[in-house]
């Protein structure tokens, strides 16, 4: 409009008079369209690169939460004491070297293709807890003694991966090993009407209940097992899982998980 | 050499590990005479003060008390040097893994091994242990060298340089139903107590759940002094520091009654210019 003021002046005759007003309503359209087709161009470029920096995001995330759960089972103290272990049985012990290590292949193969599957039936979620215990009974001695309780018509329920494994580490790493006099630790599973019910439970030092990884949904940081297990029950069963923690008065700590039972 | 065959303890929670040890040492040094072995941090410190061992080999992970916890609560209740008392042990410790970057020190006064303990490394650590156990006169030199080092492995490698980024300002602490803002440059000193950590001011004494060693990663250390394991004081307000018969050493502060304990591995702060 102003380039068609300047021109009206240079050439001094005005268009806005000579010309009809639909000849402006349509110059001026033109105008609206070029402009709101260069802003969506613009517009649309920018939001591509926008979701795409999202998924770039989001995918970060999952391979850093991938690492850190790697991180937390391939733990440099667990691994190396057990090694250690198995370096003095080798010498004083051959039998038992190779059931521990035995244990620790079926330990190993299980952490590091959990990420692949994504259930598997109970019965094998408690063969791997039981591997992981095996280890744990060699390095710890008459420190650790643990029950796992399976009754046979719940063997072949599914659940989603090592789904208890968190729980059961927590246990041992926060419960049990750090208590001098050491304790004992059950795992179980039973029915109730239309609920399945897991129990993790140990005699250890129980924990802080201010601790906001045990009473908050999210806490980032603070209990990452905790916090993954509650992710991955979310994921698998929506609000029809639950998870808590009681300090028994006994001491310890046992936490319970709850989800539906599948006939 | 001497006549009478060296004594030593060994602290590791895991009884395959412990056994494996003692039996290794056996074949790299026959004379060795290990007095006992025990699972945990708390049992190390007191077999070792009732025994008197000239080596110790602490594993640092262990339940209770850590490896490192322990030796320096060990230098802390060793009798003092003199007729008396005999020279602090030569420290092994041993880990499976080496968070504390323990490589660094292995030209210096405590050893290290890594788990798995491998046969020609352990080779190395007892040769090192001979070498200075024959020089009896270097024992002094060697203590405040195992104080020194025992000092640079409790601290918190992170802490200086996030404490400089962002020092804290305030501290909340609750009292009763309401939260109470102190201000930290008022606070005089922070001592654990139990499971709280007591704030002090010149008027008022606060109690708060954070502990000691989170709440250290955020103050300045230049300020703040860390004077015993669980102590750290304003540097500033220090009003004076005495040594008493026993050796052990006080400090007081300006305002405040009370008598803070100087702990033997901080004692080097506190020499007259």
């Amino acid at each position: 409009m102003i380039g068609t003021l300047i021109g009206d002046n240079w050439f001094g005759w005005s268009s806005w008079n000579t010309h009809s007003v639909s000849q402006l309503r349509m110059s001026l359209l033109i105008t609206v369209l070029a402009g709101v087709s260069i802003t969506y161009y613009f517009y649309s470029k920018n939001k591509g690169a926008y979701l795409e920096a999202k998924m770039i995001e989001a995918r970060q995330h999952a391979n850093e939460a991938r690492l850190k759960l790697l991180e937390a089972q391939l733990e440099p103290h667990m691994l190396f004491n057990t090694l250690a272990n198995l370096r003095v049985l080798i010498g004083t012990d051959p039998e038992r070297a190779l059931t521990m290590l035995d244990h620790i292949i079926a330990y190993l193969r299980a952490t590091l293709s959990a990420s692949r599957a994504s259930s598997h039936p109970l019965e094998h979620e408690f063969d791997r807890l039981r591997d992981y215990l095996e280890l744990m009974a060699v390095r710890m001695g008459p420190r650790l003694r643990y029950t796992l309780d399976l009754p046979p018509e719940l063997a072949q329920q599914s659940v989603p991966t090592l789904l208890l494994q968190p729980l059961v580490e927590n246990s041992i790493q926060h419960g049990l090993e750090p208590k001098v006099e050491g304790g004992s630790l059950t795992i179980s599973a039973r029915r109730d009407g239309n609920t399945l019910t897991l129990e993790v439970c140990d005699t250890g030092l129980g924990f802080d209940p201010t601790d906001s990884a045990f009473t908050q949904p999210a806490a980032p940081d603070q209990g990452f097992g905790v916090q993954q297990v509650r992710e991955r029950l979310v994921a698998a069963y929506g609000l029809n899982a639950t998870i808590n923690f009681v300090a028994p008065q006994a001491g310890g700590t046992r936490a319970s998980i709850h989800f539906p039972y599948t006939p | 050499m001497n006549a009478n065959p060296v004594t030593a303890l060994i602290a590791e929670d895991e009884p395959l590990l412990a056994q494996a040890l003692r039996a290794e040492l056996a074949r790299a040094w026959p004379a060795l005479q290990v007095l006992a072995t025990v699972g945990d941090g708390a049992s190390a410190v007191q077999q070792a003060l009732a025994l008197r061992p000239q080596v110790l080999f602490f594993d640092i992970r262990m339940p209770g008390m850590s490896g490192l916890e322990a030796a320096a609560e060990l230098a802390e209740q060793w009798p003092a040097s003199g007729p008396a008392g005999a020279a602090f042990p030569a420290l092994v410790f041993v880990t499976a893994y080496d968070q504390y970057a323990v490589q660094a020190f292995e030209a210096q006064a405590v050893d290290y091994l890594l788990k798995p303990v491998q046969t020609a490394r352990l080779q190395k650590t007892v040769e090192k242990l001979q070498l200075a156990l024959a020089k009896p006169a270097q024992a002094a030199i060697n203590f405040e060298a195992t104080l020194g080092q025992l000092r640079g492995l409790l601290a918190s490698p992170a802490s200086a340089a996030a404490a400089l980024a962002a020092p804290l300002t305030v501290i909340q602490a609750s009292v009763g139903n309401s939260i109470r803002m102190v201000a930290v440059d008022e606070v005089l000193c922070f001592e654990a107590a139990d499971k709280y950590v007591r704030v002090l001011t010149l008027d008022r004494e606060y109690l708060i759940r954070t502990p000691l060693k989170e709440l250290q990663e955020h103050i300045d250390t230049r300020v703040f002094w860390q004077i015993h394991r669980g102590t750290v004081v304003r540097a500033l307000s220090i009003e004076s520091v005495s040594r008493d018969e026993a050796g052990k050493t006080h400090l007081s502060l300006r305002g405040l009654k009370e008598r803070f304990v100087v702990s033997r591995l901080y004692a080097h702060l506190f020499k007259a210019m």
